[in-house]
């Protein structure tokens, strides 16, 4: 494993967003920083901004007029990049899944690489889903992912206020 | 050609050339006169650089005898001159102007009664500080007349406009070259006779308040040069500027000249508590701003203080004192200049600054300090006039001048917005032509300690408020929407008067050590013993060294890289981070103080200024009272 | 002209191996303040791993005046490093450290983006409130040897400045971006500040010359203790080094982050007036007094 491939692995920059959750797996992503989970260590900053980030941890079912936003941030993360979907809400939209106000599931907006599910996602499950991803991204060779999801047919975006 | 014929040249041309421009109604045509005066002058002032460079001396005069009955002409003009002053205080039923028109008029009238008969000599002297002033007046004042032609099209009064510059640029040279004092009074008094007219060109009400304003704070250090010219004649029996500093070892109640003179130089150079007519002044047309208010008449009160610098040594508190309130105009200007919002009075504080900075030197008295005033001198004059050009242009393509309005002028104006960042890297940054002088001034104030504090605080404030507005201007969008700065739809005109002056910024910053060494040294010679010295590398004092070519290439290797390689590709470009959002924003400017601690730190500020003041006049009067005792 | 070949050498492994020098430091800085906080924190090789990993990412900017004074501010601090390495003018040193500041300041206004102007309006108070005190002191360092050449200066600065090295304390602080006066770069105010358009590549030349700017003002910090015996010259340059940023890091652990008037009330009267009483006891001591 060369350098760069070795650096992108040991120094993991995250952005946290959250698409209308309950912030119950936000706290939880946030109990990642503290002391006793430490994410550090692994190089992980917590920074909020998209063009310095690898990694996007999203939560929340994706209501419809975040779409947009959740869209943007990711299109402003440069490549190579991966997302993280943490809690039932991010992974499918559960128990979310069927209101009239939510996509349901982030997968239905941009592409994801790791779900992590819970509700609320436990620490430990969040850093080994981190783990998992850090992995899968090296076997992937880091290769470029694609923009984002088309929206379906059915359904109309939010039109830029 | 005789270097005496350049000369005249020098002083009569303009005049010639302003009551040319009269007949002229509106219209293009104005420009020949304006043009012709300007190629005459131009020329003549470099020819006459190199006439003094090829005989090898550092100082050359020229007596009254050889002028004919110039003596005469001045005299009665200078006459005509004072009585014009009563007459407008009378009809502007200003107090103050006739006061003080009346306390120049019948004092110098007693002086030339007194010395009538008398030789004075020599009538003009050429020397290398002379020449330094004399380039800046001719070529920066000829390139701002031939961008005013452009400037001022829609104006209805041009012929007015253009003589009065015209004029005022034959005032300016025979003020820089007059060794005869009454010489140099007569020329200060048209100075301000132009800067009062010109600030009053558009007739608003705002711009006759301006103009009065300046008449009378400008009238009133006139009658502090007259009293002090009265009493030079009084103590020293000459009104030969060479012999009085020459003579300077009298001390005691026989300063009081210098002091006087002083106050005149600082009413002149706005330092404070005078700074109000130069704000003031910033109403006049942005070429009246540039030529008069920042490139030459007001370094006339700088210059005369350069000039009276080897008699000011002879006490330390006069000299102490005058850095003083040079260092005081330039710390609070600097800091005042962080919360303007208006370009034009941001670049007067600035002016004040430097002007304060110039004024701070002279009273270290040192040969570094010197050496540092006239470098400061020569390469300000030719920045600011750019950045005051720069202005113009955006306040005649879109008539506005606030910094706010500005933003975002990279996508609009490019071509602008590159001549005002090599106008502000040149002013602020090494290594760049002013930041040799910065240097030179920040080695030459440790010989008085108390003068660093000053320095340091004023030197921030400066970055602060530059690096604010030109950040402002710099602020873009993306790539693909910008023109490139050759297609930039702005006159031609504009477009050679910006370049050629960013181009002799940048190239005057090149040759700082070759400038230093031939045309400061001579003159820093005469009276100092010079110290600091050029090499091919870069200038040195005893103090340290300025690696100013290698650091220039540096910098110039790291432009043309970035530029070479800073072009991003359409898929790279980005937008900007708002949190996701895609929404249009403005963002206001930080202007530091509210208007209330603002007007706090302007009464403090005045106030300290008039204790200095008070105190710079009272020292010689203590020092004779110290002798008596 | 003869040149002095080893004397050569040690000055560009010197300008060349300060990254190095700082990135480890920086590595030490995260490890030590994650063990105040008691936890494990990142390996000491971290920085070089982010700036590595920085370095492998697609670019993305906003237009090319970014890039223009990202790569200015990265030449011009490696200037100053280098003429402080060679013994050059002090003064010239933090002057064109001091461009570099206000090149980086520039390419953060040149994205139009309102964190970024924030930040860097934010940075330029920074400025305005530590440069006044660095400048102070450099030109005490003047005053007092009467020469600004670094390679003349070597004399034990410490005994004689004292007050002026608490001072530089300030400025140590505000540089490193450390509470309480993290002001530009405020996490979770304004998302980094003026590196918030940054990215990539460019957001590695901005770390990169952010480590050259330490680098300097770490390498003034080593003027301030010389001794004939060279390895006892070294250790204690490092020990100061060391005491510094240890204290840095007790302070930026125990306090919160202060408002940028505090930051201007704070630090410029306290160093100002601790420069002043410095520069009062060398002028007593010169005339005589103790």
């Amino acid at each position: 494993m060369n350098a760069t491939d070795r650096s992108r692995i040991k120094s993991p920059w995250i952005l946290h967003f959250d698409t209308g959750s309950c912030n119950g797996c936000d706290i939880e992503t946030w109990a990642l920083l503290t002391p006793k989970y430490d994410i550090e260590r692994f190089g992980m900053l917590n920074k909020a901004n998209p063009k310095h980030a690898d990694m996007l941890l999203v939560t929340g079912p994706v209501s419809m007029k975040v779409a947009d936003r959740l869209r943007n941030l990711y299109n402003q993360m440069p490549e190579p990049r991966f997302v993280i979907a943490v809690g039932n809400c991010a992974c499918t939209g559960a128990p979310f899944s069927d209101c009239y106000n939510v996509h349901g599931g982030i997968g239905k907006i941009i592409p994801v690489d790791i779900f992590v599910p819970g509700c609320a996602a436990r620490p430990e499950a969040i850093i080994d889903g981190v783990v998992l991803g850090l992995k899968i991204w090296r076997q992937r060779a880091f290769a470029p992912r694609p923009k984002e999801r088309p929206l379906p047919a059915t359904e109309s975006s939010e039109a830029a206020p | 050609m005789d270097i005496g014929t350049i000369v005249l040249l020098l002083i009569a041309i303009p005049a010639i050339g302003g009551l040319a421009c009269l007949p002229f109604r509106k219209g293009r045509l104005i420009a020949i006169p304006v043009l012709v005066t300007s190629a005459i002058v131009m020329v003549a002032s470099i020819a006459l650089l190199l006439d003094i460079r090829s005989r090898g001396v550092s100082s050359y005069e020229i007596s009254e005898a050889g002028l004919g009955s110039a003596g005469w002409v001045v005299a009665i003009l200078d006459f005509a001159l004072m009585l014009f002053f009563v007459y407008t205080g009378l009809r502007l039923k200003n107090r103050l102007a006739i006061a003080f028109g009346l306390l120049q008029l019948i004092p110098m009238a007693g002086l030339e009664a007194a010395v009538y008969g008398q030789e004075i000599e020599p009538a003009l002297v050429i020397d290398y500080l002379a020449i330094v002033m004399a380039l800046v007046i001719n070529i920066v004042g000829s390139i701002i007349c031939i961008y005013a032609i452009r400037y001022m099209e829609h104006d209805s009064a041009q012929p007015r406009f253009f003589a009065i510059m015209l004029l005022f640029l034959g005032a300016m040279n025979g003020a820089v070259f007059a060794n005869n004092m009454l010489w140099l009074f007569f020329f200060w008094e048209v100075t301000t006779l132009c800067s009062y007219l010109l600030i009053g060109h558009e007739r608003t009400a705002e711009a006759k308040e301006s103009a009065v304003r300046a008449l009378v704070y400008t009238l009133g250090g006139g009658v502090a040069l007259a009293i002090g010219i009265i009493l030079v004649n009084n103590y020293y029996e000459t009104l030969s500027l060479q012999a009085v500093l020459k003579a300077h070892t009298l001390g005691g109640i026989a300063l009081l000249p210098f002091a006087l003179m002083a106050i005149a130089a600082f009413t002149k150079s706005a330092l404070v508590p005078f700074q109000n007519w130069l704000l003031g002044a910033m109403v006049a047309p942005t070429p009246v701003s540039a030529l008069l208010h920042s490139s030459t008449m007001v370094k006339l009160g700088v210059y005369l203080l350069i000039r009276m610098s080897p008699a000011l040594g002879a006490s330390n508190a006069l000299a102490w004192t005058i850095a003083l309130v040079g260092g005081l105009s330039f710390l609070a200007t600097s800091i005042l200049a962080i919360t303007e919002s208006n370009a034009k009075r941001v670049l007067a504080y600035s002016t004040i600054g430097n002007l304060g900075l110039i004024a701070m030197c002279v009273g270290i008295n040192t040969s570094l300090a010197i050496s540092a005033a006239i470098v400061l001198l020569l390469f300000h004059a030719v920045s600011k006039a750019l950045l005051f050009m720069c202005v113009g242009v955006v306040k005649h393509e879109t008539g506005v001048v606030e910094i706010d309005a500005m933003s975002g002028l990279r996508d609009r104006m490019p071509f602008v917005s590159i001549a005002f960042a090599i106008g502000v890297f040149t002013i602020m940054l090494p290594p760049f032509g002013m930041f040799a002088s910065k240097w030179l001034i920040s080695e030459a104030a440790i010989s008085l300690p108390l003068l660093t504090f000053l320095l340091a605080m004023g030197f921030a404030a400066t970055i602060v408020y530059y690096s604010k507005w030109l950040g402002r201007i710099l602020a873009a969008g993306t790539e693909a929407d910008r023109p490139s700065p050759a297609k930039d739809p702005i006159p031609g005109i504009f477009r050679y008067t910006l370049g050629s002056l960013a181009l002799g910024a940048i190239v005057m910053s090149f040759l700082v050590s070759w400038i230093v060494r031939y045309m400061v040294n001579p003159y820093i010679e005469l009276n100092f013993g010079s110290s600091v010295g050029g090499s091919g590398t870069g200038i040195f004092s005893s103090l340290g060294e300025f690696p100013i070519v290698v650091l220039l290439v540096v910098v110039g290797l790291m432009f043309l890289l970035a530029i070479l390689f800073a072009r991003p590709k359409k898929d790279e470009l980005s937008q900007p981070y708002t949190g996701g959002e895609s929404y249009q924003f403005e963002t206001g400017g930080f202007y530091l103080m509210s208007r209330l601690n603002r007007d706090r730190f302007n009464v403090v500020m005045n106030l300290v200024a008039v204790a200095l003041l008070a105190t710079l006049v009272l020292i010689p009067f203590a020092i004779e009272v110290g002798t008596w005792l | 002209m003869a040149v002095d070949w080893t004397q050569l050498t040690i000055q560009v492994l010197l300008v060349v191996l300060s990254p190095v020098a700082i990135g480890l430091l920086f590595g030490i800085d995260r490890k030590i303040t994650a063990h105040m906080q008691n936890r494990v924190g990142p390996p000491i090789i971290q920085p070089f791993y982010d700036l590595i990993k920085l370095f492998g990412k697609r670019t993305m900017v906003m237009n090319n005046g970014q890039i223009v004074f990202a790569f200015a501010c990265l030449f011009l601090q490696a200037a100053a490093l280098a003429l402080l390495a060679s013994g050059g003018d002090l003064l010239i040193v933090f002057f064109v450290s001091g461009a570099g500041s206000v090149a980086f300041v520039l390419g953060a206004f040149s994205a139009r983006s309102p964190y970024s102007y924030y930040g860097s309006q934010r940075e330029l108070l920074q400025i305005l409130a530590y440069e006044p005190v660095l400048l102070l002191v450099i030109l005490l360092i003047g005053y007092d040897r009467g020469t600004f050449t670094v390679s003349r200066l070597d004399t034990n600065l410490l005994p004689v400045l004292p007050l002026a090295l608490i001072a530089l304390m300030a400025v140590l602080v505000i540089k490193l971006q450390k509470s309480p006066y993290d002001i530009a770069t405020a996490h979770q105010e304004i998302v980094s500040g003026p590196y918030v358009e940054y990215s990539g590549p460019y957001l590695g030349i901005t770390k990169l010359a952010n480590w050259f700017e330490v680098a300097v003002i770490f390498g003034i910090l080593t003027l301030f203790y010389w001794n004939e015996n060279m390895a006892l010259s070294i250790a204690g340059k490092v020990a100061i080094v060391a005491v510094a940023l240890f204290a840095t890091q007790v302070l930026d652990n125990a306090t919160a982050r202060l408002t940028r008037e505090r930051m201007l009330r704070f630090t410029l009267p306290y160093g100002i007036l601790l420069v002043a009483l410095n520069m009062a006891l060398i002028y007593l001591n010169r005339q005589g007094v103790f």
